[in-house]
């Protein structure tokens, strides 16, 4: 029954903590640009778990699959922009703000999802300094 | 020292400029600076008379048996800034947060608030904790009441309550209601991304739903960056015997170039908006 153990869960960063992180950038990402200027950014996608799981159980490599796309808004690029894998996340807020003129909460709260969601899908990875 | 207003369902007072709402209810408030708790109001209305000894066992109930809640006599500091309040002020702390707060109660309003200043207690602390105290107000004097948050403000007559409030990254939304009018307030920003070139009835026809060609200029000098919409005059008699459903009268929303946010304004009610109203309300409400 070890091996259905709950593993442990990783301890929760502190807001200070999670904002003195530096994202990077996925280096397996291709960014292009749309005439508008906004970023367009297609990262591969990977088989569902089940399925991959099958695969491996019958001995069959899982298919290569077409990278997906995502295309970001002005905001989005805007943030996208100011990942350089140095600049914090603290430091990315603060410019933000300073460009969009919002209040600091505001850009915090906008740019902390906007992160969040990169991360999901593997765009973004967060470095802790 | 810069400070800044704080309007809040009835409740005022003013903060250093660095300090932040991040948390926000009917009835609610924390104020944060640095990602450091600061201060926290909340407040209701009682209908007996206010016992000290009460107020001191619920809150010493809600230290929990962790934490450690103890009376203490009022600073000679605050007794000043509180003469128009009965006040009855504490020491509270659980684990590394500390605090020193007040209950205060008004004879007039007949509220009860608890203020309290967290972190080490040092002069500074002291007497930025003084001069707020000092502003704290918990009802307003005359027939209008202010709301002042985060970064937009607006005096509204005072029967006005509050009855939804959303403040999202990018958009707030406010509504009350007097009698059967309701009244809705927006902001957006930063606006020049959101209008990215677009018109500003584009912008309002897909938040407000209202058709594009409908929005007029709204005259005065903001022609330019206000539209308004209003309801036309219903034109058949026989159809005023029936009783109006409540709907939307009149809107008018704004670009603030200056401040990077589209603020509007929405009127819901069953009869029509008169203009006035409509210029008065607008006229107040700005970001800041």
């Amino acid at each position: 029954m070890k091996r259905f153990k709950r593993q442990p869960e990783a301890a929760a960063l502190s807001r200070e903590e999670a904002l003195n992180c530096v994202p990077v950038k996925s280096r397996h990402i291709h960014e292009e640009r749309m005439p508008s200027g906004d970023a367009l950014i297609a990262y591969p996608q990977q088989l569902r778990p089940l399925p991959r799981f099958l695969l491996r159980r019958l001995g069959k490599k899982p298919p290569a699959m077409p990278p997906r796309k995502l295309q970001l808004d002005n905001l989005g690029t805007d943030v996208w922009n100011l990942i350089d894998d140095r600049r914090s996340v603290r430091r990315i807020v603060k410019r933000f703000a300073e460009i969009h003129r919002l209040p600091r909460r505001e850009a915090e709260l906008s740019v902390t999802r906007f992160l969040r969601e990169l991360g999901k899908r593997g765009l973004v990875a967060m470095k802790r300094t | 020292m810069d400070r800044r207003n704080i309007d809040w369902n009835g409740i005022h007072f003013q903060v250093p400029r660095d300090w932040e709402i991040t948390r926000i209810d009917r009835r609610y408030l924390v104020l944060e600076s640095v990602g450091a708790p600061q201060m926290e109001v909340k407040w209701h209305a009682i209908r007996g008379p206010f016992r000290r000894a009460r107020y001191y066992k619920r809150l010493s109930d809600a230290c929990g048996a962790s934490g450690r809640f103890e009376p203490m006599d009022l600073p000679n500091a605050w007794r000043s800034a509180l003469a128009d309040f009965t006040a009855a002020a504490f020491t509270w702390q659980k684990g590394k947060l500390q605090s020193r707060g007040v209950v205060l109660h008004c004879r007039t309003c007949r509220k009860v608030c608890l203020v309290q200043f967290f972190g080490t207690l040092a002069a500074r602390t002291d007497d930025v904790a003084r001069q707020i105290l000092a502003t704290f107000r918990d009802h307003a004097e005359d027939s209008v009441r202010d709301w002042s948050v985060f970064d937009i403000r607006a005096r509204l007559p005072r029967p006005y309550v509050l009855k939804h409030f959303c403040f999202e990254a990018g958009r707030y939304e406010l509504v009350w209601q007097h009698k059967r009018r309701m009244l809705t307030l927006m902001r957006w920003g930063p606006a020049a991304a959101l209008l990215d070139g677009r018109k500003l009835a584009a912008f309002a026809a897909r938040q407000l739903g209202i058709a594009e060609h409908r929005w007029q200029p709204a005259g005065g000098a903001s022609a330019k960056t206000a539209l308004q919409w209003r309801r036309p005059a219903t034109r058949m008699a026989v159809w005023q015997l029936f009783p109006a459903p409540v709907r939307v009268q009149a809107a008018r929303i704004w670009h603030r170039p200056a401040e990077n946010r589209i603020l509007a304004a929405v009127f819901k009610d069953c009869k029509a908006i008169e203009q006035d109203d409509l210029d008065t309300i607008c006229g107040s409400y700005e970001a800041l």
